[in-house]
């Protein structure tokens, strides 16, 4: 386990644990039934045949041609976790935690969700190991979300709505850590990003990392080459972790993530590129934040990067060179979405978007033999009544 | 039979930005054993809706951490003998700096703190500059505590350790959980001059008594103040806690 403390959950500065006593033994009793879970042989057979049967993976590498025309240059791959069963790969995290979760015992599932596919994925999980299934959302989100939440109800799921402060994703996440708080003797908490406190970074990332491992194989098999450089949008950063992790080690390989640019300087959600350190719900991270360490509403039009933190290995990563991190604007974000579905025929999430819309700015830097991978990390069926605004 | 402590909690910067002094020496006037000073955060993991809500009122009120110190500053001369802890998140703390904290809290006259999302495992550096600056740093346990984490947390405490009365947030509850005994009784056998006082659900005379007839020390007031306060003002507040006070 290369740059965190296993035992501390630590990457370089970033991480800890920044949470009330009360869950300090479950968040222990976690690591240790997680550490030994993923040296299973049986527990990542059970977990590998459900990605493959169930999820439906491996999930392509796609070579889209028409945007690579497009841009004139190089070679663009999509990753195509939209494809994934329920349309993001953030099922692939709520199925390795939920089965977690039955070797823990715990029979209640609290979740926090803000686009709504991890709120979806945690519920599909949940109806396949028969397990009770509670999602936070925040009321802004559940509006913007719609579809999201009736998918959620229809696979059983009760649906919490949030209503305070910015009705959003911190919010719904600071509910399901009082819920847990709550109710920690029988409720395990599947967080949805790797971020939170130690362990979830390193188990949301070790879930994830399928991505960035199938991707690497793909692209190796088919091109002879490692790719260029990899893209991925972050807004806790789990889509982008998973595809970094298999090429950390790979110094050729630029990694970077695009946060949420949103309408302007005051109104966004760039964490990693105009935040501070400090703490929420639980990490020491970048965090949006005065100077009383207080965090404000932020903004974004994708309401799964509408978040004021970050997971602590992209602060790490940033702060250590070894990832850059930029930002996309809402309309950036929109345009991005609009070219692909034009070009491709097919409809990113806008938290997908903010990665494709890098491509106009990175593209002219490629050279005709380089290879551009951007995670293209859920569809944008979700998205249809913000979409239908910008038509 | 020994005192028992009375510990009220409050949200400073409500329901007036200066409302904090003057509910200071009224908790002062009736003999609190210690006096809580919530600083209020805008994400409080661990607050119900009673603080969360106060939270909200004080911080817009325009509360924020150099205000606080001033305001318990301005009346640290008239409230010499009183034991101030500041209650907060660690962000905040973080963020202004854990040692030019530390120094402003001692120098407006505080003697303890109390960090609730700061967990044995996460104190070193701020245990270093209590000690530096002579501020006891009060622990909490919870009911989900496992008996190698009690030992540890007694044995570093000092002035009292505070028992969390259920797994949850902050909020007046009609019963105290009756499981607290054997946890007590461990801290005890572990440092038996740590005092040990429960906190999170006391609402009322019978509440504080349960809480005191499972080997508590004393009793943390937060959320059945603040509610009485937000309803009838702090005469009223004070007025329950003068109630419990008799009485325990």
């Amino acid at each position: 386990m290369n740059a965190v403390s296993q035992l501390k959950g630590r990457f370089g500065n970033y991480g800890g644990q920044y949470v009330p006593e009360t869950l300090m033994p479950a968040l222990n009793e976690l690591e240790e039934v997680f550490s030994i879970a993923i040296k299973d042989e049986n527990f990542k057979a059970e977990f590998y045949d459900l990605l493959q049967n169930y999820v439906g993976r491996p999930t392509p590498l796609y070579e889209a041609k028409r945007l690579t025309e497009h841009y004139k240059t190089g070679k663009i791959l999509l990753k195509r976790e939209d494809l994934n069963h329920t349309g993001a790969h953030k099922i692939n995290n709520a199925l390795g935690q939920a089965l977690l979760a039955k070797k823990l015992g715990k029979k209640r599932i609290i979740a926090e969700t803000g686009a709504g596919q991890h709120g979806v994925a945690t519920a599909t999980a949940c109806a396949l190991l028969g397990l009770d299934c509670t999602i936070f959302m925040g009321a802004k989100d559940i509006e913007r979300q719609e579809p999201n939440v009736f998918r959620m109800k229809i696979l059983g799921a009760k649906v919490q709505a949030v209503t305070n402060g910015a009705q959003t994703l911190k919010e719904a996440t600071s509910s399901a850590i009082r819920d847990w708080v709550t109710n920690v003797q029988n409720t395990h908490y599947i967080l949805g990003t790797a971020s939170g406190p130690h362990p979830y970074p390193i188990m949301v990332r070790e879930f994830q990392s399928v991505i960035g491992n199938e991707a690497k194989e793909q692209c190796l098999r088919k091109y002879n080459k490692l790719p260029d450089c990899v893209l991925a949008c972050i807004g806790g950063g789990s889509n982008a972790i998973g595809i970094f992790q298999a090429f950390k080690e790979d110094a050729g390989v630029r990694l970077i993530g695009l946060e949420a640019g949103g309408l302007n300087e005051n109104k966004h959600a760039s964490t990693l590129t105009k935040g501070t350190p400090g703490i929420l719900h639980g990490t020491l991270s970048y965090l949006i934040q005065d100077q009383y360490g207080r965090i404000p509403e932020v903004h974004s039009i994708s309401a799964g990067m509408d978040y004021p933190g970050v997971g602590p290995e992209h602060s790490h990563l940033k702060d250590i060179g070894r990832a850059e991190y930029f930002s996309i604007t809402d309309s950036e974000a929109l345009a991005g979405c609009k070219l692909l579905a034009r070009l491709e025929g097919i409809i990113p999430a806008l938290e997908s978007s903010h990665a494709l819309a890098y491509l106009d700015k990175l593209m002219p830097q490629i050279k005709s033999d380089q290879i551009v991978i951007v995670n293209l990390s859920g569809r944008g069926d979700k998205d249809i009544p913000i979409l239908k605004q910008y038509l | 039979m020994q005192k028992k402590l009375l510990i009220p909690f409050f949200s400073a910067g409500f329901p007036e930005l200066n409302s904090t002094a003057q509910i200071i020496l009224e908790l002062h006037k009736l003999g609190s054993d210690y006096i809580e000073i919530g600083l209020p955060h805008s994400d409080a993991l661990a607050d119900g809706p009673i603080i969360q809500s106060a939270s909200a009122v004080a911080l817009e009120n325009g509360l924020n951490i150099d205000i606080l110190f001033e305001q318990v500053s301005s009346i640290r001369e008239q409230i010499q003998t009183a034991k101030l802890i500041l209650f907060t998140y660690y962000n905040p703390l973080l963020v202004y700096g854990l040692a030019k904290a530390l120094q402003k809290w001692k120098q407006a006259g505080g003697m303890g703190l109390l960090v609730p999302d700061l967990p044995i495992e996460e104190t070193k550096e701020i245990l270093e500059i209590c000690k530096k600056e002579n501020i006891k740093l009060i622990f909490l346990i919870a009911p989900t505590s496992t008996p190698e984490r009690i030992k540890r947390i007694a044995e570093i405490s000092e002035e009292f350790l505070y028992l969390v009365s259920v797994t949850g947030v902050t909020g007046a509850r009609s019963l105290v959980n009756e499981s607290l005994k054997p946890i007590i009784e461990q801290i005890k056998q572990v440092k038996p001059s740590l005092k040990v006082v429960i906190g999170f659900g006391i609402s009322n005379v019978e509440t504080a008594k349960q809480a005191l007839n499972q080997g508590a020390d004393g009793v943390v007031i937060g959320s059945a103040f603040m509610k009485i306060l937000q309803e009838n003002g702090s005469k009223a507040a004070c007025n329950l806690l003068n109630e419990i006070k008799e009485q325990i």
